[in-house]
């Protein structure tokens, strides 16, 4: 498996993609960290940080990226038929591809938080707490982790269903619309269903964070990804493969 | 069965593959052996690729065994499956070029280093992506090109056993005879097994030395070149045209009758390489 992963990961850094996904990200982060530093000084810089990783945009620039990246031309090539046909046993094949996913979105944030330490430690007038450092951190941190649910559950789509638009419709609205359909329903409903999706837990587990409790909340957020590659593996054990 | 068994690349013991109520394989039963040129025929349909996927692992079968390289479980068949290569249609990346594809699949094939470059050095000069070929990307190829990278996929690492479905699938006349060519050179010089389906039969004809006539779902007749022979024991004359009468008369006086005269004309495929030049060797 290590070997797969090493091959697919070469193979992955080679589109293109990415480093245009990452260059708008960084545009869009360093626009709304700049909003935020200018009219709050180093308090608006966190709060820059957070909205623009926040946002839709950010997660199209990233998610949507890597997805494409790593999923895209899996069934077209049947490169999964040829991998498979040497010996990987296909649980091995999914969480392979899923761990591609897994290091090439944390390669992509960990430029993001490179570039953000350099601006903060760079510039003088900004001025930030070791506290707040780290819960900047770790913020981005559990942004990687939602944008990584993101990818699980848009390739479990793309498995069960045997389509790679099906898979990429799936990781766009994951990364959009979704947590517009659940303000929408507690809008309408006054139903707090929000609070029990994976995005909710990750949302409270940071609240805890910053209050400074254990965030219980990421253990049924992992179980969501455990449940989603457990359908999967499920699935694609099943699979028939055409040539 | 011993001896036969111990001899055996791949072996089926009455593989039954079920879609629902629908029966695809209905009890093949085939054994490869070591060395063989192996031609799968039968029309399109009959059940060829489907017992390519049984080997390969990509469709589970309903009941029965198949055995890799003497695999007496489903681990070892597992651990044999590395010991295949296989062609089943044009598997690659298209935005990456035909080397960069060939050293993916190097690379997930455990290759690092020095050994990879060499390993698909290799393999390009054999399959002939060569002289620039393999920098371009593969989705711009012609169907010929794509071809000969699956097989170069296919032959990375020297497999022992190669399985080539269709290979010749869509290939103008020159392209064929590489392919029949290759697949020659893959049992002479590198000393692969090699099972080659076809369902144009004149094609397997010249290049396999047994062949399992697939048809309904099952095995039905393995025969060899031998075999072919001796269900005609007749045996051919070929006297030039100003010799015929003479011939002929020679064959009379000493009592030997003529079963058939005709006269034999150029293959299209001879006159066809005479014309644009190349050869089907």
């Amino acid at each position: 498996m290590r070997n797969l992963l090493r091959a697919d990961l070469k193979r992955i850094f080679r589109v293109g993609l990415i480093y245009i996904g990452l260059l708008l990200a960084l545009i869009y982060i360093s626009y709304t960290v700049l909003e935020g530093v200018v009219n709050d000084g180093s308090i608006g810089l966190v709060r820059g940080v957070q909205k623009s990783l926040s946002g839709a945009p950010i997660a199209l620039f990233i998610v949507f990226p890597t997805f494409y990246a790593v999923f895209a031309h899996e069934l077209s090539s049947k490169s999964m038929q040829a991998v498979l046909g040497h010996g990987i046993t296909r649980d091995k094949l999914i969480v392979a591809k899923l761990l591609d996913a897994a290091i090439v979105l944390l390669c992509v944030y960990l430029v993001i938080i490179a570039v953000t330490l350099v601006v903060i430690n760079g510039e003088s007038a900004i001025i930030l707490s070791s506290q707040q450092q780290t819960n900047l951190v770790i913020f981005i941190i559990l942004r990687w982790l939602r944008h990584f649910g993101y990818i699980v559950f848009s390739a479990m789509i793309m498995y069960i269903s045997g389509s790679t638009v099906l898979g990429i419709v799936a990781c766009v609205a994951f990364t959009v619309v979704f947590r517009l359909v659940f303000n929408m329903i507690e809008f309408f409903s006054s139903l707090s269903l929000y609070d029990y999706t994976f995005d909710g837990l990750l949302d409270w587990a940071y609240t805890g964070i910053e209050m400074e409790a254990f965030p219980w909340q990421l253990l049924p957020a992992a179980c969501y990804l455990l449940a989603a590659l457990a359908i999967t593996t499920y699935f694609f054990r099943r699979k028939e493969f055409d040539f | 069965m011993g001896s036969e068994t111990s001899n055996a690349a791949i072996r089926l013991d009455n593989i039954i593959k079920s879609y629902g109520k629908h029966d695809v394989l209905k009890g093949v039963t085939m054994q490869v052996n070591k060395g063989d040129i192996y031609g799968l025929v039968g029309k399109n349909g009959a059940g060829k690729t489907t017992i390519f996927k049984m080997i390969l692992g990509l469709s589970e079968y309903t009941s029965g065994n198949v055995s890799i390289a003497g695999s007496r479980n489903r681990k070892e068949l597992f651990a044999n499956r590395s010991k295949v290569g296989f062609f089943v249609g044009s598997n690659f990346y298209g935005y990456l070029s035909g080397r960069a594809n060939l050293e993916y699949y190097a690379a997930a094939k455990g290759l690092k280093g020095k050994a990879l470059k060499e390993e698909v050095d290799r393999v390009l000069k054999v399959v002939g992506l060569v002289d620039g070929k393999e920098k371009q990307k593969a989705k711009g190829y012609s169907l010929g090109m794509k071809q000969r990278l699956g097989i170069g996929n296919a032959i990375l690492g020297n497999p022992d056993i190669l399985i080539l479905d269709e290979p010749t699938n869509g290939l103008d006349p020159q392209g064929i005879a590489d392919i029949r060519h290759m697949i020659r050179r893959f049992r002479d010089e590198f000393g692969m097994t090699v099972i080659v389906s076809s369902h144009i039969l004149g094609e397997l004809e010249n290049t396999a030395d047994r062949f399992g006539i697939v048809h309904e779902g099952v095995i039905a007749k393995e025969i060899t070149q031998e075999d072919l022979s001796a269900k005609r024991p007749e045996v051919e004359l070929t006297v030039s045209a100003g010799n015929l009468e003479r011939a002929k008369s020679i064959l009379a006086e000493n009592g030997i009758d003529i079963l058939k005269e005709g006269k034999e004309k150029v293959t299209l495929e001879d006159y066809y390489f005479e014309l644009i030049g190349g050869s089907a060797e």
